[in-house]
């Protein structure tokens, strides 16, 4: 039971990870908590669930397409209301409170379209079953999120680090005002980066019906915590360093629900406290050293 | 001379009587003047419901059902109550308490405080009534709980409560735990329990296990209780599973039973005998998430949106369910299913509209005892309903049903009654094929 609920764990992390990245990577270049990320994760959901069980359209087709559409959505919602939210005295905290309206909004608008009732999608709809792993089974969509995840985690990294756009968002993530400095144009940076986030948060709503079991509008608010711990664990404003807290993430959680099920829910306030009580930079986060 | 004076005595007799009975005629007609005057222009009916969250699924359904209720009786000029002896038309005044119940105990406290309601209704299920029962109490309002069943909340110095469409937790399960000692002649030893930790479950989790432990011949291998939020059974599935237990009983919410479906059709893990909480009375929510297919053979308690009691009072269990659709469409109402908890929502109007139909007044108490009045006499889609002393329910109980797969040209599942004997209409089938 161990090994399976470390290996499940792992699996279930990487998707965390996914969960998690699209909010770094936006806190990252913008300093903004986006509270509405747990809410385009759940249109992501309703996105999968109309395209792959309503009109059967392909897996393969629902993550690319899902990715293109909200990223596409992502850079205009950036222009909107990043820009202003900069331009106040406390982006950080203002930036709460935007998006959790945001968020509220677009639970209640979805909420009244479609009703509250759990939807979800079989995962025989991937085109395989259960895989048998030490004796007992993993379910192929766990896989496919997973795999999906390590390739997203492995595009993210190559955008980063080996393009000039990626450079950018490193630079503005670094240093913002030396950025400007030497002529990056933030905003522009700043809205592939949103539009990215966006992105990522739809592909890992695509896969919630799987992971999640079943998913409703108001999905939004609990993954957004998630994320969050997440994104602390790891260290915040370092897009892979989520990669870690997601398995950190995964792996307890499978671990409590294997031995301490009652207590499975407090798992991610409880690893969130213990983080910032004895690293609060995050597991990845580099310490600051103020003159 | 005597004879005329005897006539004029009894003359006088008649006399008098009429004019006293033309007195109390016009007393009582005064009576009734000045009752229909002190008559209220609306009943204010306040109540929550959870229109997001994870109690929305359980609560709109009922909620809308109210709505559908307060409607009708609002088109025959709304519901007789016998202290003003005239129909007053109804004014439901609701609040949406997201789920959270700290946000119901307020919206609780603003239904009773600031919109000065003559009846207060509970949001839907334990979890969310919790957080009225102390409001109410304190404010000494009768609090009409519908669906919140938790043992917890009576007692018997608060007066303050009634269970309207469910039977108290600790009651509920009688059919399961029951059944659990037939198990062994079926061959079963051994037993697993999975179960939702939130009061409505675990008190039902706590039953089957006080039987299971009265019944020596089975073995408990598997006991593990999960946050109601919990969304995903995967890692609990496959751990059960490896448990070999020849018996899976499971309790939860709508949503977690339709995690744990997933899970095991994900899985492909089949068990031998199988009991869910909800499988059949959200068995249109089953359906539609395409996991039927999981439910045959299983069993479940045959609530009111399965099973049809006999009814003395409303509507029967058809009649209702296309009264109540055709609303849903009328008003386009979406992503709401009929089932138990639209029935449950029409049982608290039911029990509203007769009680009101025999209370003196709408002082709190006398309310309360009009609801008594109804305890033993009435018999709707719930069940009979049969309060106990501390206003918990003692009657609505389910049989224990075996979901069948569909007859031959048929998309409905079947449904087998097999406990309690007198109700059975066939064996249990053991183990499932």
């Amino acid at each position: 039971m161990l090994t399976y609920a470390l290996l499940t764990g792992l699996i279930f992390g990487l998707y965390f990870g996914l969960v998690g990245l699209g909010m770094n990577l936006v806190f990252g270049v913008m300093r903004i908590v986006n509270l509405a990320h747990g809410d385009v994760l759940m249109l992501g959901a309703f996105t999968a669930f109309w395209l792959m069980r309503v009109a059967a359209v392909s897996p393969v087709l629902t993550v690319i397409g899902s990715f293109v559409l909200f990223f596409a959505i992502g850079i205009p919602v950036y222009y909107a209301l990043v820009p202003r939210l900069q331009r106040s005295r406390e982006p950080e905290m203002l930036s709460l409170i935007l998006f959790f309206g945001l968020s509220q909004v677009i639970e209640a608008v979805m909420s009244m379209l479609f009703g509250n009732n759990e939807r979800s999608i079989p995962s025989r709809i991937l085109g395989g079953g259960p895989v048998p792993v030490l004796g007992q089974t993993i379910p192929f969509a766990w896989l496919c999120a997973a795999a999906v995840s390590v390739g997203l985690f492995c595009a993210t990294y190559l955008y980063l680090y080996h393009t000039r756009l990626g450079r950018q968002t490193r630079a503005i993530m670094a240093q913002r005002e030396e950025a400007v400095t030497i002529g990056v144009d933030v905003n522009r940076v700043s809205a592939v980066a949103f539009g990215l986030g966006t992105g990522l948060a739809a592909v890992a709503g695509v896969f919630a019906p799987f992971m999640l079991g079943s998913f409703t509008p108001s999905i939004g608010v609990p993954i957004d915590l998630v994320s969050f711990a997440i994104v602390v664990i790891g260290s915040l404003g370092n897009p892979l360093g989520t990669i870690l807290g997601g398995a950190i993430y995964g792996v307890c959680l499978m671990l409590m629900r294997t031995y301490l099920s009652s207590f499975a829910d407090l798992l991610p306030n409880l690893v969130l406290i213990l983080v910032l009580l004895v690293r609060p930079t995050g597991l990845l986060g580099r310490r600051v050293r103020h003159a | 001379m005597e004879w005329a004076r005897r006539e004029s005595r009894r003359m006088g007799g008649w006399t008098r009587r009429a004019a006293f009975a033309l007195g109390l005629a016009a007393i009582a007609l005064q009576a009734t003047a000045v009752r229909a005057a002190d008559a209220p222009a609306e009943i204010r009916i306040g109540t929550l419901y959870a229109g997001s969250g994870a109690m929305a699924s359980t609560s709109m359904p009922l909620h809308v059902a109210l709505e559908w209720w307060a409607d009708g009786l609002n088109k025959q000029g709304g519901v007789f109550v016998k202290g003003f002896d005239k129909r007053i038309p109804i004014r439901l005044i609701s609040y949406d308490d997201q789920s959270s119940p700290a946000l119901a105990g307020n919206l609780t406290n603003q239904l009773i405080t600031q919109d000065k309601v003559d009846i207060l209704l509970a949001d839907s299920t334990s979890v969310m009534t919790a957080a009225s029962v102390p409001v109410a109490r304190d404010h000494k309002m009768l609090l009409w709980d519908i669906t919140g069943s938790s043992p917890n909340f009576f007692s018997s110095d608060n007066p303050y409560i009634v269970l309207l469409a469910l039977a108290a937790t600790d009651r509920y399960p009688k059919t399961i735990a029951d059944f659990v000692k037939e198990m062994p002649k079926l061959g079963i030893a051994s037993v697993a329990l999975l179960y939702v930790t939130a009061d409505y479950t675990a008190f039902q989790a706590a039953a089957v296990r006080k039987a299971l432990k009265d019944t020596p011949e089975l073995k408990l291998v598997f006991d593990r209780g999960v946050p109601q939020t919990t969304s995903d059974y995967t890692v609990l599935v496959n751990n059960m599973a490896a448990a070999k237990p020849d018996a899976v009983l499971e309790f939860g919410y709508p949503a977690n039973e339709l995690s744990f479906l997933r899970a095991l059709s994900d899985n492909e893990t089949k068990f031998k005998f199988l009991f869910t909480g909800y499988g059949l009375t959200e068995q249109n929510l089953i359906k539609s998430n395409g996991l039927a297919d999981q439910l045959h053979y299983s069993f479940a308690l045959a609530g009111p949106g399965s099973y049809e009691f006999k009814v003395n009072y409303g509507l029967k269990r058809h009649e209702f369910e296309e009264a109540y659709e055709h609303w849903l469409k009328e008003k386009n109402v979406k992503g709401v299913e009929f089932g138990y908890n639209a029935i449950a929502g029409y049982q608290a109007g039911l029990v509203i509209e007769k009680s009101l139909a025999a209370a003196d007044s709408l002082d709190q108490l006398e309310l309360r005892r009009a609801v008594f009045t109804l305890s033993g006499n009435l018999e709707t889609l719930c069940g009979p309903f049969v309060l106990a002393p501390d206003g918990s329910q003692s009657g609505e109980i389910a049989p224990l049903g075996q979901i069948m797969p569909p007859a031959a040209g048929s998309t409905s599942l079947g449904l087998n009654i097999v406990w309690p004997a007198d109700l059975a209409t066939a064996k249990p089938v053991y183990p499932a094929p």
